[in-house]
């Protein structure tokens, strides 16, 4: 797989803040490259930085082979952006905003028409071409927002936190757009600060936290760096200290909770533990009602290395 | 470039209308200076009725005391007078009885009845007052009736003069004066209004982020920002140039025409380089418009716009000094006075060169902005 983007060693500063400290990612040709991090944690200036729109003070950036660079036009011309901020011309239409941005990639008229109709369509707004942005939903908005970073066709997409104030409906159908436009060809960065959009669409992830890279590779990877496996819930009436003292003698049993009635039960990997669980809770004769299982979440990678919770910082 | 023009045509239901007052306004300036002004200011005369039934000399004296700023009647149909009074032909009406100088003499009251439908004439009831106080004054003073009567009259002879200045000094007579006056208001505030949305939309800061991730350059993107804006620009000032040109054509030779197109295009340049600055500056299109009423009117009110400047305090004056509309007003000055734009040209030109370097340090501070927003 060859590399579309090649951060070193970057470091972004602010007079004292460190906003991006020694930096290194590689995204490789046709990813959807998720990073992840709390807001503050450096996601969006990484992308400016990529994207040539801030100077950087250390490392070097390359893009598709080239060093990235403000003036490097033929590369700009093979990237698509959508910001974080709805950036569009209130005084066009949706069409007229579509094809102006599509023009600064694209001088060809009759070439553009085309790849406008067609980012038209991809995005769903073939009911509000004539509309003006003020009279678009949030949802449209966002959608219209995305329509103008893709209509040129671009090779690698930045999605800079696409689904921020989206109902569920749009930011579904904004996720299985990405989606597409991967399969289509395109490498994606995504940044967020929801884990489970990123969890769902990426096939690789960053953390990233104060600037620093926390940690990358797919989400079971990042998943196995954990200790923390599967966690097991039971609800059970009552559990004596020697059952408690029994569940925590099990196998891949890394501790047991044990609150109101609910005891949490920590794995660290290992196969059918919820059935060894039940096993010796029968054994043992003890009763229990409702049981939950859940796999790692991201939010327990982010809490494991970092000591914090990833949702406490987020909206 | 399209885009631009785009964003103009949304501002042209508002430009319109101040297009349309402003060319309202300057033809009904030059319209009403063109007539004689002296015949434009009259005193107000009031018609009152006096009747006479007491034929005294104080009765004669009142009603010559009367007759000196108002016209006086003696010879209205009784009969009709209800209705010319109802109709305001007859704003006042005096009734001397029988027996009114005695009363006055023997210090009782009566033997005058005074009649109006008018609710103003308070102050003609003042001056009958303020008459017999007079005499009164008089004859306290020993003198008799006839005397003292005579004395009053005389002593209310004079009468305040009002004068229409001409010349230099007063308001002109020459009616294209007011269009290149009012083009120092109506230049800048057409301007932020137009060209303040152009800039604040191109120089948002998500449109800039996003224009500058595009293939096409910076530098060409901003050649077609300055391009649209240069046509917007110039296109205004001939269409304002061209109907002045057409309506005052005669008011003005040739030259003094070409020198007035001179100033309004240095002012033009000033409008462009404030509408350019505060459309980076204003957080909104209705910040702009809020900036252009108040930029125009102000600037106007403090350099002789709309109050000749010779009306004005010295300290505005000097006020003015510091705003290029001021700069551009002198030159104004000098095109209404016959062929002193001409004679005093490097004069002219120096206004013209002031008002430039208004426009540049504008613009200069529209850089340092538009920089510092980048580094942000």
């Amino acid at each position: 797989m060859s590399t579309v983007v090649k951060i070193e060693n970057l470091v972004k500063r602010y007079k004292e803040l460190v906003a991006v400290d020694h930096m290194n990612l590689s995204i490789g040709k046709g990813e959807i490259f998720g990073l992840l991090g709390p807001n503050g944690s450096g996601k969006s200036t990484i992308i400016n930085c990529l994207l040539s729109l801030t100077d950087y003070d250390k490392g070097e950036i390359t893009v598709f082979g080239e060093k990235m660079r403000a003036d490097n036009y033929s590369v700009k011309g093979r990237i698509g952006v959508v910001l974080q901020n709805v950036a569009v011309f209130d005084e066009l239409t949706v069409y007229e905003n579509i094809d102006y941005f599509c023009s600064l990639y694209v001088s060809d008229k009759e070439k553009r028409k085309t790849l406008v109709q067609e980012a038209i369509a991809f995005v769903g707004l073939e009911e509000f071409v004539k509309f003006y942005p003020k009279k678009l939903s949030g949802g449209l908005l966002r959608r219209l927002n995305i329509a103008c970073g893709i209509a040129h066709k671009p090779e690698l997409i930045i999605f800079d936190e696409p689904t921020v104030a989206v109902d569920p409906q749009s930011r579904n159908k904004i996720l299985e757009g990405i989606q597409e436009l991967n399969r289509q060809g395109a490498t994606v960065i995504y940044t967020s600060h929801y884990m489970e959009e990123v969890e769902q669409i990426c096939s690789r992830i960053a953390i990233i936290d104060k600037g620093q890279l926390v940690a990358t590779g797919t989400k079971d990877e990042l998943k196995s760096m954990i200790q923390t496996g599967e966690t097991i819930r039971v609800e059970v009436p009552e559990l004596t200290s020697d059952v408690l003292f029994g569940l925590e003698k099990l196998s891949h049993v890394l501790s047991v909770e044990y609150n109101d009635g609910l005891a949490t039960i920590k794995c660290n990997g290992g196969r059918h533990n919820v059935l060894h669980v039940l096993e010796y809770l029968n054994n043992t004769e003890t009763s229990f009602g409702r049981v939950f299982a859940e796999q790692p979440t991201l939010n327990d990678v982010f809490l494991e290395i970092t000591g914090k919770e990833l949702r406490d910082e987020v909206q | 470039m399209r885009v631009v023009l785009k964003i103009v045509k949304k501002a042209l239901p508002s430009v319109s209308m101040y297009f349309i007052i402003f060319f309202g306004m300057t033809i009904a300036m030059s319209f009403l200076t063109g007539k004689d002004q002296e015949k434009m200011y009259q005193a107000t005369e009031l018609t009152i009725y006096v009747e006479d039934k007491d034929t005294s000399v104080l009765s004669n004296a009142l009603t010559e005391y009367l007759a000196k700023e108002n016209e006086v009647e003696t010879e209205y149909d009784k009969e009709l007078l209800s209705e010319l009074l109802f109709s305001g032909l007859v704003d006042y009406v005096v009734y001397f009885e029988e027996g009114f100088e005695e009363n006055f003499l023997s210090g009782k009251k009566g033997g005058i009845e005074r009649q109006s439908t008018k609710p103003n004439m308070a102050f003609v009831d003042q001056k009958i007052e303020l008459f017999f106080q007079y005499v009164r004054g008089e004859l306290a003073m020993g003198k008799t009736l006839e005397d003292a009567c005579a004395s009053v009259l005389k002593n209310t002879e004079n009468r305040a003069e009002t004068e229409v200045l001409s010349g230099r000094q007063a308001m002109s007579t020459r009616p294209g004066y007011f269009f290149f006056t009012f083009l120092a208001y109506i230049l800048p505030c057409i301007l932020i209004m137009v060209l303040g949305p152009v800039m604040y939309s191109f120089y948002r800061k998500d449109i800039k982020m996003r224009t500058d991730c595009g293939k096409v350059t910076v530098r060409k993107q901003n050649i077609e920002v300055v391009k649209g804006i240069a046509l917007v620009a110039v296109a205004l000032w001939a269409l304002f140039m061209g109907l002045g040109a057409i309506i005052y054509h005669r008011d003005f030779t040739p030259a003094e025409y070409l020198l007035g197109t001179l100033n309004s295009l240095v002012m033009l340049l000033f409008s462009v380089a404030i509408s350019v600055l505060l459309g980076v500056l204003l957080p909104n299109v209705e910040a702009l418009n809020g900036a252009s009423n108040i930029l125009g009117l102000g600037m106007s009110f403090l350099c002789g716009v709309f109050v000749p400047a010779y009306l004005l305090p010295d300290y505005v004056n000097k006020i003015g000094e510091f705003l290029p509309a001021g700069w551009y007003m002198k030159n104004v000055i000098l095109l209404n006075e016959e062929n002193a734009a001409t004679e005093h040209f490097t004069e002219f030109l120096m206004n013209c060169g002031v008002v430039t370097a208004f426009a540049v340090a504008v613009f200069f501070v529209f850089l340092v902005v538009v920089k510092r927003k980048k580094v942000a």
